[in-house]
């Protein structure tokens, strides 16, 4: 393993993985915002995004410039193969302990 | 658009993010912020762009593409230090390359800045003044404005009345003194007179302000006929022995005793004074009378308070009432505002200005002096570094092409001129050095300045050298940042521009009129001192010995002196001839109603003889008669007869205070004083009482026993005196000591156009030589002889010089000639053919060397080399 995902690394990767080719800085926050209903700067969003490259989790390749953006292009993120089995690793552990759960978790 | 994110923010963000890639992170910013300026507003869509940007900076995502940015080979590192040293390391090579044409820079902007040197320094040094005092910050004077027929004048006095009502009633203020600048007691001592300036004031004055009493007690300036005198004028009255308590005998003060002296203090004050009375002294000639409003010509008043400088002028508009009537009589109208004495240098140009004034107008024009001689040597700089653009074009070309932005080529260049100025300003420090106490004598007020060179003032010397180099470097760094890596690789540079403007020519032209002028100059000035050097001036003037003396001790002198081998004549007189007179008298007409101004010299009766001065009629020996009998030259004479017309007795006189003397002969007319004076009227007196000065005719070999024989009887008789003689033509050199002074700054000058002249047609010669190197090579390999270039440029030099030869001549023939001479009294040829030629000869010989120098260079080049790339 490449290091431990965090839940908020996890919660952009997902959000990566669904805006697919649409996912860049801004609409990945409005995005988390939305679906999270969490506040959040760019700045730490593109922490987070500069950590998972790091890692190798991700990968960015630069788009096209667009005018609402003074003429600056946009940098779309991907998700790596690496990134995707270490999602399916914290799905399928994640899926273990629901299933092995001696409580019952469904909600009333 | 009108929905741009705000720029200060952005300008901010990029900088603080320099190097790093920042396009996509300034592309979301600004998506975020029309987001949010369409939702919630300008205002909180700008705080949001200015926090969001605060947090990027600071973000993970920024320092990790900073450090990616400075791994990276190929770009600009963040290193700057790194960077610098490489600036550095490639300005010294390139200096090192071209030795000559550093130096020459190095000349020129070092010659440029000397000027501004000295107006910093006057500048920092006026900031500076009276600051010692304590509680500088607190002390004021009270100035007055005078509205009178529309005009108006303020003063830095004020009325006597108002200052003496402000000391009863003013509240809020510590302390107070009056000032009066009307006291000049002038000193008997051997020889000329002693004049000093002083002031009456009070005891507070000492309490307010750093003058620190040495010996004595400030009360001495409440006691009547008692003096404080500084350090300075203690030592030039009575030498190393103690002053306190000895007295002072004056001409038209009586005697004063001396009742303290002043500590040494600093110099940068605006009192300058040599000696404190306090008003009770010699009541009568001051103006200080509580009921006087009007008048007030060099009456101040100084406070201290911690007061509002407004609360004090509110109580003063108050008081001002009661002076009211005075000035409405005199129809003006008067006000009342206090001046810090911080603010006095450099300051407002006021009247009736106490002490040393340097006024700010008089600042800024010193400082434009500067930039005028700073501007074109920085021009010149710029013009030959342009020239040289082709020695630097590969450099430059192939540093872009490794991906060099522009901002480095900016940079280089930058520190390359400053680097230079470095260098040029140490040049600059030396010339200083040399010329301050030359600037220092020629300035009024200039005894106050001292231009000590402290480690603040070299300082601000350095910065101002990098300002200096980064203004002058500005116009080449813009100029190589801006080549094409494909031109400047194909060594075609400056292709467009073959031609050299009709503006450049003018701007060399002016510059060689200039050098021309000031040569000329010091050519007339050079002429004029030897001139007056060796010009008889009608008396006798070899082996003549000076020695000044008390009246009193006349024929005690001369009973010691006249046994003495060597001593083959003497005489007594008044004043050395050869040097200004200070005394004058009227002559009047029978009715008095008519007068002449005659120049008085008093002698003893052998004088005219012992001088070998020629008379026009009768004796030079005098002697006291019914009438006073006196000699008088022929100017006087003729004049007298202008004024009394056909009088009965022709040789009987009126003077002032209608003393009747008998003219006992006439004296040819002779320059006794020095030749910049025109002869005037004179008349020689008998006066046993004013002979300051003893003449003794030497003859004789071995002078050095002679002296110490002479200094022996001297010593004899008065053991406390110094003994100072000299001799009468040392006494006249002195006299012209201006024009020393004169030649020097001339030559200052000249020197300064000059080498600005010449750096400029340096410039003009390179960039012509260089742009025609491919022109000459095809010349020569066609089987051209190599002479056509120097014969074009040299026509082109020579045009320009015979135009600014066509101005200077005129020119200085009219400024030296008939203004300049107007005043130093023409009695030399004036501007000669002799000083023109030289100059001429010298600007046209340093200009050919520049073209021969630089056009061999290119012709003797193989012209392969040349043509090889093309």
């Amino acid at each position: 393993m490449k290091g431990y995902l965090g839940e908020f690394e996890e919660l952009v990767l997902l959000t990566i993985a669904n805006l697919d080719r649409e996912a860049y800085g801004v609409a990945i926050l409005q995005h988390i915002s939305e679906s999270a209903n969490r506040k959040l700067s760019l700045g730490a969003l593109h922490s987070t995004l500069a950590r998972l490259e790091e890692k190798g989790y991700l990968g960015s390749y630069l788009g096209q410039p667009s005018a609402t953006r003074g003429g600056r292009r946009k940098r779309h993120f991907v998700l790596t193969s690496e990134g995707i089995s270490e999602l399916n690793k914290m799905k399928s552990l994640r899926d273990q302990l629901w299933k092995g759960s001696k409580i019952n978790l469904q909600l009333k | 658009m009108k929905d741009q994110p705000p720029k200060l923010a952005e300008r901010l963000f990029k900088l603080l993010g320099s190097g790093a890639f920042l396009e996509d992170l300034l592309g979301d910013l600004h998506e975020m912020y029309l987001f949010k300026r369409k939702s919630s507003g300008k205002l909180s869509a700008n705080i949001y762009y200015w926090y969001q940007a605060f947090r990027m900076l600071l973000s993970y995502a920024i320092i990790k593409r900073k450090r990616e940015r400075s791994l990276s080979p190929y770009t600009q590192s963040q290193k700057h230090n790194i960077m610098l040293f490489n600036y550095l390391r490639i300005s010294v090579r390139n200096i090192a390359k071209n030795k000559t044409f550093t130096l020459l820079n190095i000349f020129g902007l070092g010659l440029g800045m000397s000027i501004g040197l000295l107006a910093l320094a006057t500048y920092m040094e006026l900031t500076r003044f009276d600051r010692f005092h304590q509680d500088a910050g607190d002390i004021y004077r009270i100035t007055t404005r005078i509205q009178e027929n529309g005009s108006k004048d303020h003063f830095a006095s004020a009325p006597t009345a108002l200052s003496y009502l402000a000391a009863e009633q003013l509240t809020g203020v510590e302390q107070y003194v009056h000032i009066n600048d009307h006291f000049f007691p002038r000193v008997k001592t051997a020889g000329e007179p002693l004049r000093l300036n002083g002031y009456f004031t009070e005891p507070a004055f000492l309490d307010m302000f750093g003058f620190p009493l040495a010996s004595g007690s400030k009360s001495a300036l409440t006691k009547p006929d008692m003096v404080i005198l500084t350090q300075e004028a203690a030592q030039r009255l009575f030498g190393d022995k103690p002053a306190l308590g000895r007295s002072i005998e004056t001409e038209n003060q009586g005697i004063l005793q001396v009742g303290g002296v002043l500590a040494p203090f600093p110099k940068n004050t605006h009192f300058a004074f040599d000696v404190l009375t306090g008003f009770s002294a010699n009541h009568g000639l001051n103006e200080s009378n509580p009921t006087n409003w009007t008048r007030f010509y060099g009456n101040y008043f100084y406070l201290k308070t911690d007061l509002r400088p407004s609360q004090i002028e509110a109580q003063l508009a108050s008081m001002a009432h009661s002076g009211e009537s005075f000035f409405e009589e005199k129809n003006m109208e008067a006000s009342y505002s206090l001046q810090s004495i911080l603010a006095i240098n450099p300051g407002k140009d006021l009247e009736d200005g106490l002490g040393v004034v340097f006024d700010s107008p008089g600042m800024y024009m010193f400082f434009g002096l500067a930039l005028l001689i700073l501007i074109p040597a920085c021009l010149n700089y710029g013009n030959m570094a342009v020239a040289n653009a082709l020695k630097r074009s590969k450099e430059i070309g192939i540093r872009k092409i490794m991906g060099s932005p522009n901002r480095q080529i900016v940079h280089q260049f930058l520190v390359e001129t400053v680097l230079i100025c470095m260098v040029a300003v140490l040049l600059s420090i030396f010339m200083f050095d040399l010329i301050r106490n030359e600037i220092l004598g020629m300035l009024a007020g200039g005894t106050a300045l001292s231009f000590v060179l402290s480690p603040n003032l070299l300082l601000i010397f350095f910065l101002f050298a990098i300002l200096t180099g980064i203004v002058t470097g500005l116009l080449p760094a813009l100029y190589f940042s801006r080549i094409t890596p494909i031109k400047a690789l194909r060594n075609t540079v400056n292709n467009q521009r073959i031609s050299i403007s009709g503006l450049r020519k003018g701007l060399l032209v002016f510059q060689f009129v200039l050098s021309l002028a000031f040569m000329i100059g010091i050519g007339v000035l050079l002429k004029q001192y030897r001139v007056s050097l060796n010009f008889d001036q009608g008396f006798e003037r070899e082996n003549v010995l000076v020695l000044p003396i008390k009246p009193e001790d006349q024929p005690l002198i001369a009973n010691a002196m006249s046994s003495a081998p060597a001593i083959t004549d003497m005489s007594f007189t008044s004043s050395i001839p050869g040097i200004p007179l200070g005394r004058a008298l009227y002559f009047y007409n029978g009715n008095g109603l008519d007068s002449v101004l005659a120049r008085v010299v008093f002698t003893d009766d052998k004088f005219i003889d012992h001088m070998n001065i020629d008379m026009e009629w009768g004796s030079g020996a005098l002697m006291e008669t019914e009438f006073e009998q006196v000699l008088v030259n022929q100017q006087l004479m003729g004049r007298l007869a202008n004024i009394r017309g056909e009088a009965a007795d022709s040789l009987l006189a009126e003077m002032a205070g209608g003393k009747k003397v008998r003219i006992a002969g006439v004296i040819k007319d002779y320059n006794h004083e020095p030749l910049n004076q025109r002869i005037e009227p004179m008349v020689v007196r008998l006066g046993e009482s004013e002979l300051t000065y003893a003449l003794f005719s030497i003859r004789t070999n071995d002078i050095v026993s002679t002296m110490t024989d002479l200094e022996a009887r001297w010593e004899n008789l008065f053991p406390e005196e110094p003994f100072q003689a000299t001799f009468l033509d040392n006494e006249i050199e002195k006299a012209y000591s201006f024009f020393i002074v004169g030649i020097k700054i001339f030559g200052f000058l000249a020197m300064l156009a000059i080498t600005i002249s010449c750096l400029g047609l340096l410039g003009m010669v390179i960039f012509t030589t260089e742009n025609r190197k491919k022109e000459v090579a095809i010349r020569k390999t066609l089987g051209a002889g190599s002479m056509r270039l120097l014969y074009s440029l040299s026509g082109l030099f020579f045009r320009m010089w015979v135009i600014a030869l066509f101005i200077a001549i005129p020119l200085s023939y009219l400024y030296y000639d008939k203004i300049m001479m107007r005043v130093y009294n023409k009695f030399s040829g004036g501007v000669g053919f002799s000083e023109v030629a030289l100059s001429s000869l010298l600007t046209l010989s340093l200009g050919m060397i520049a073209i021969v120098v630089q056009s061999t260079k290119v012709m003797r080049t193989n012209p392969a080399e040349n043509l090889r790339n093309d």
